[in-house]
């Protein structure tokens, strides 16, 4: 365990100075922002609407604000696992990361680890910032924080789908950018897939949709199978990473 | 008996039908500043990425400091260094930020940095961007990384790649001085010849996958052409004269030679002089080192 956590930290250390942070405090400020625009401008309109009529303005605001941030989490989620693995194409590290007596194991983990760490920073702010927005937007009603903690929660656990296909997508494919194009891609299309719920069920992609806590929105896909998904792509990765042959 | 540090037997790398490294029995001595020479292409950066396990072999056994490299990797690697082709770096961090990492991961204690920036004359730029360094200046710092800690055997892929003369002496001088320093063995990948004989004193010789010397650098230097060369006046009679005496002669240019080990110098001087002949010069030559290899790989061709 003590290796795992030291690999960890280089792997932060490498982060240093890269454009993944200002990217995880700028996406969800972006989300943020313009969730506070609709919301600003439209909020009597959105609110007359018969499917939105007698929700609490809380659930009103993620229900706005989902579409827009499942969609651009699942984008730079993409960015970030790809981002990590490119670092060591692009500085021609692999070898020497490989040559260190370290567990291949353990790189791996360490590598997923960060991703989803950093999407963890991500969700959290997003969730952050909506409670801001909505206070800004004076909403008088309670917070229902066990809105906010379940969505933030089953977001956590359907991203780890997504991050275990692209790092291992990373790995595989010697060339980082063709991984991050398999990912635009996929991403592009969860929109397509999510309208069946068979088919979201078997795309890590789409599992991000399932997530918005509402009687209308099967919550299970997110949960078992971005989970499920996730660890299995993760255990490829690893069983793969053990062997793949640096040139 | 001889202790080797490396030691392998029957190594063979195959990428599909094409074998890369055929049959290798690499044997680096203790202490050695061993030389593995060979042309572009002709195996020795697959067996560097072998040693180290970064792709296995299809055929064969590595032994480092006597252990299995298959059973004991972790073990062995943390015992040895190594920049294969060119070394790796983060541009975007500096030179401290990039050997930290590694101190990092390997758990040394944070001096071995700065050590290691100061034997490799780095230290003044120790906080500068990797990005705005000369290529000398990035190769320095690879070797760094592996400065740090205790590392008993060195393994670097052409660490002259690239640099200009004054960078080649500079990473020459240092790679000659590590042995001592760390006292550590050091295999060192090259094509160059004259980087080879300068600064190892065992080599072995692959050529398209398969070794075809081993020893060390006086050994490799016997295997060559010895010849005496001689030059006397008038250079045609001399050359009537010496085979009349039962020498093999050939007229090159402006001087004889006769190729042969055992040839007395000064008797044949003797010779020379008592029959008339003004003889100006007159050596013994050693086969270089370029003609000894080109000799070794045109068999195998």
């Amino acid at each position: 365990m003590g290796e795992y956590f030291r690999l960890l930290k280089g792997e932060f250390l490498k982060q240093k100075k890269s454009f993944i942070w200002p990217v995880v405090v700028l996406i969800p400020l972006l989300g943020a922002f313009l969730s506070f625009c609709n919301l600003f401008f439209r909020y009597d309109y959105l609110m007359s609407l018969e499917h939105n009529q007698g929700h609490n303005p809380w659930q009103l605001l993620l229900n706005q604000h989902h579409f827009i941030w499942a969609f651009l989490l699942s984008l730079v989620a993409t960015i970030i696992a790809s981002h990590v693995h490119y670092l060591e194409y692009r500085s021609n590290s692999w070898k020497q990361a490989l040559a260190l007596p370290v567990s291949r194991a353990n790189i791996y983990l360490a590598k997923w680890s960060v991703v989803l760490i950093l999407n963890t920073l991500m969700i959290s702010g997003n969730s952050i910032y909506l409670v801001a927005v909505g206070k800004g937007l004076g909403f008088t009603e309670l917070l229902d924080v066990n809105l906010f903690l379940n969505y933030t929660v089953y977001q956590i656990l359907a991203i780890t789908s997504l991050i275990g296909i692209q790092s291992w997508l990373s790995t595989i494919l010697n060339n980082a950018n063709v991984a991050l194009a398999i990912g635009f891609v996929g991403v592009a299309s969860s929109l397509f897939f999510a309208q069946s719920e068979q088919l979201a069920k078997f795309l890590p992609y789409a599992h991000m949709i399932y997530t918005l806590p509402d009687p209308t929105i099967n919550n299970a896909i997110a949960l078992y199978y971005g989970l499920t998904f996730g660890l299995i792509f993760l255990g490829f990765g690893i069983m793969f990473f053990k062997r793949k042959e640096i040139y | 008996m001889e202790q080797f540090v490396i030691e392998t037997r029957g190594l063979t790398k195959k990428f599909n039908k094409f074998a890369a490294v055929k049959d290798l029995n690499l044997r680096v001595p203790k202490g050695a500043l061993y030389g593995f020479l060979g042309p572009n292409g002709a195996g020795k950066s697959t067996t560097i990425r072998l040693l180290l396990g970064l792709i296995k072999p299809t055929k064969g056994t590595i032994h480092l400091f006597n252990q299995d490299l298959t059973k004991h990797r972790l073990e062995i690697l943390s015992r040895v260094g190594s920049i294969v082709e060119a070394p790796s770096y983060y541009e975007h961090l500096t030179a401290y930020e990039n050997l930290e990492i590694t101190r990092k991961i390997l758990q040394l204690p944070k001096n071995e940095i700065d050590k290691a920036l100061e034997i490799v004359k780095l230290s003044k730029w120790k906080n500068q961007r990797v990005k705005n360094f000369s290529l000398g200046m990035k190769q320095r710092l690879g070797i760094a990384q592996f400065l740090m800690g205790n590392r008993e055997l060195l393994i670097l892929d052409e660490p002259t790649n690239g640099l200009d003369p004054a960078g080649v002496r500079e990473i020459r001088e240092l790679i000659i001085s590590l042995p001592e320093m760390m006292n550590a063995t050091v295999l060192i990948s090259s094509h160059i010849l004259n980087e080879v004989e300068l600064i190892t004193d065992h080599v072995g010789i692959i050529h398209r996958g398969k070794l075809l010397f081993q020893g060390t650098l006086a050994e490799l230097k016997a295997r060559g052409r010895n010849e005496i060369v001689i030059k006397a006046n008038p250079l045609h009679k001399a050359a009537e004269f010496l085979k009349g005496k039962g020498y093999a002669v050939a007229i090159k240019g402006d001087k004889l030679c006769l190729p042969g080990r055992n040839i007395n110098l000064e008797a044949l001087n003797r010779e020379l002089v008592l029959s008339g002949f003004g003889v100006y010069h007159l050596s013994a030559s050693l086969g270089n080192l370029e003609d000894i290899f080109l000799q070794l790989t045109g068999e195998v061709d």
